[in-house]
């Protein structure tokens, strides 16, 4: 997968700064990074590449005004996800190679030969979804609107290939038996289909429906069912715990669509789940569980 | 602060300890489910008639009031289009008040008036199953995940709906 992220930044020590990263992978979690900007503060142009995994990055980078550094970042960079970041959340160790000089930060505290000073920064992205799929389709637009594209050229397997999603448009696959549900994983091989309904309440919903069967599929494919009578009590249980993977990441799919609630209500009647613990998801949702649905990238 | 974290650690000791103590699901009681017709006609009503029968060689109590409902006996993982298509709910909590003794081989019988809906049943033929679980009292220690004391699943069976 692809990225191509714009963004805005300001710190307290360089002031306003623009810049554009590409990224391959899992940002955040597994990725090789580029990118480049200029800072209007100190009047400086940088570039940069990196590689991050869990979290952790290892980049090397260029500045005019400061020239080669070498270093390693830890914690909630600005590819973690979020629309949103700061420098409060990061470990930073840094080595200037043209100035043979050490520096870094815990959180929002730099420090270097001049010793501690208090450098807070944010950085916003900047329409990333709307320049991925200009620099791919030559179109500035959003998610929803590229599916609109497909879907109104009835190029439904061209769409789940372009978002990257695994699995296969089957609308007549007997799975469905004329029905409407918006898809569905074979228990033994983890094959993934979708019908058409799943591409009718825009990108969210798909994109939930694809994280959805997606777990499926890899439980399935695990092995976790060889070897076992599958019965409905089992069925049920994977359900629930699928919805309620889905549940903890609302915030990648916030227009989804569908009752989460109620779906983890009633598979968990089924399983015979504790309704102490289904409850908690429809009824008495702790105040926390807000955190679920924070916007997010990845 | 290290009073604090050590309190932490000791509550999640506590919570896993509970966790590993999951009650054994009896299967001495048998369950069988029928339906009063073979067709019936979209939002028409019919009777669910279940049976448990004491299949152990001990006398067991049955409380027939659990968390009874119907679920279609679909081979695969199918994401529904609305959730009334999860599950039919008959009954939604367990009454530990109502309780049945029942010897070995006796039997005890009764009967659910439901409707056939379209939020739930398809047009045609539709294969189903009947769950029960009971809970045997309110979960007091959030943290303690409960199994059911008892869970039981009928045969399938199944009924063909027609449109009205």
């Amino acid at each position: 997968m692809i990225w191509i992220i714009p963004n805005i930044g300001w710190s307290k020590s360089g002031g306003l700064s623009i810049g554009v990263s590409v990224v391959v992978g899992i940002p955040g979690g597994l990725s090789a990074q580029a990118g480049s900007g200029y800072s209007f503060g100190s009047n400086d142009v940088y570039g940069y590449v990196g590689a991050t995994t869990c979290m952790n990055t290892v980049y090397a980078s260029y500045s005019l005004n400061s020239g080669g550094s070498v270093g390693y970042t830890s914690g909630l960079s600005p590819f973690s996800g979020l629309p949103i970041s700061t420098n409060f959340g990061t470990v930073v160790v840094n080595y200037n190679i043209s100035l043979n000089s050490w520096s870094g930060n815990v959180s929002a505290w730099q420090i270097d030969q001049r010793g501690w000073t208090f450098n807070p920064s944010v950085s916003v992205m900047l329409f990333p979804e709307q320049t991925t799929n200009f620099i791919r389709r030559g179109k500035f637009i959003n998610n929803d609107a590229i599916l609109k594209t497909f879907t109104d050229a009835g190029d439904y397997q061209g769409a789940l290939d372009y978002f990257g999603f695994k699995g296969t448009y089957d609308p007549g696959n007997k799975i469905f038996n004329g029905g409407s549900e918006p898809g569905a994983v074979d228990p033994k091989t983890g094959d993934i289909y979708y019908n058409s309904t799943a591409f009718n309440g825009g990108f969210d919903k798909l994109y939930f429906v694809a994280d959805h069967e997606g777990r499926h599929s890899a439980d399935v494919r695990s092995g976790k069912y060889d070897n076992l009578t599958l019965t409905k009590q089992i069925m049920a249980g994977e359900e629930f715990n699928t919805w309620a993977y889905n549940y903890r990441r609302q915030g990648l799919y916030r227009e989804h669509g569908f009752d989460i609630g109620s779906r983890l209500n009633s598979y968990g009647t089924v399983a015979g789940i504790d309704p102490d613990i289904i409850f908690s998801y429809s009824y008495y949702q702790p105040w926390w569980h807000v955190i679920h649905r924070i916007p997010r990238r990845w | 602060m290290v009073r604090f974290i050590f309190t932490i650690i000791f509550a999640q000791i506590i919570c896993l300890c509970a966790e590993s103590q999951v009650s054994n699901i009896d299967n001495g009681m048998l369950l069988e489910a029928s339906f009063n017709v073979d067709t019936i006609f979209m939002e028409d009503s019919l009777k669910l008639h279940l049976l448990f029968k004491n299949t152990s060689n001990t006398v067991l109590d049955l409380y027939p009031e659990g968390i009874i409902g119907l679920v279609h006996n679909h081979k695969e993982f199918i994401t529904y289009d609305t959730p009334q298509r999860i599950t039919y709910k008959l009954h939604d909590f367990s009454n530990t008040k109502k309780v049945v003794s029942l010897n070995p081989g006796d039997e005890y019988q009764y009967d659910f008036d439901i409707l056939a809906n379209s939020n739930f049943f398809y047009e045609g033929e539709n294969t189903v199953l009947v769950y029960y679980h009971f809970f045997d009292e309110p979960n007091k220690r959030k943290c303690k995940k409960r199994e059911p004391k008892l869970s039981l699943w009928s045969t399938p069976i199944n009924i063909i709906i027609r449109k009205q």
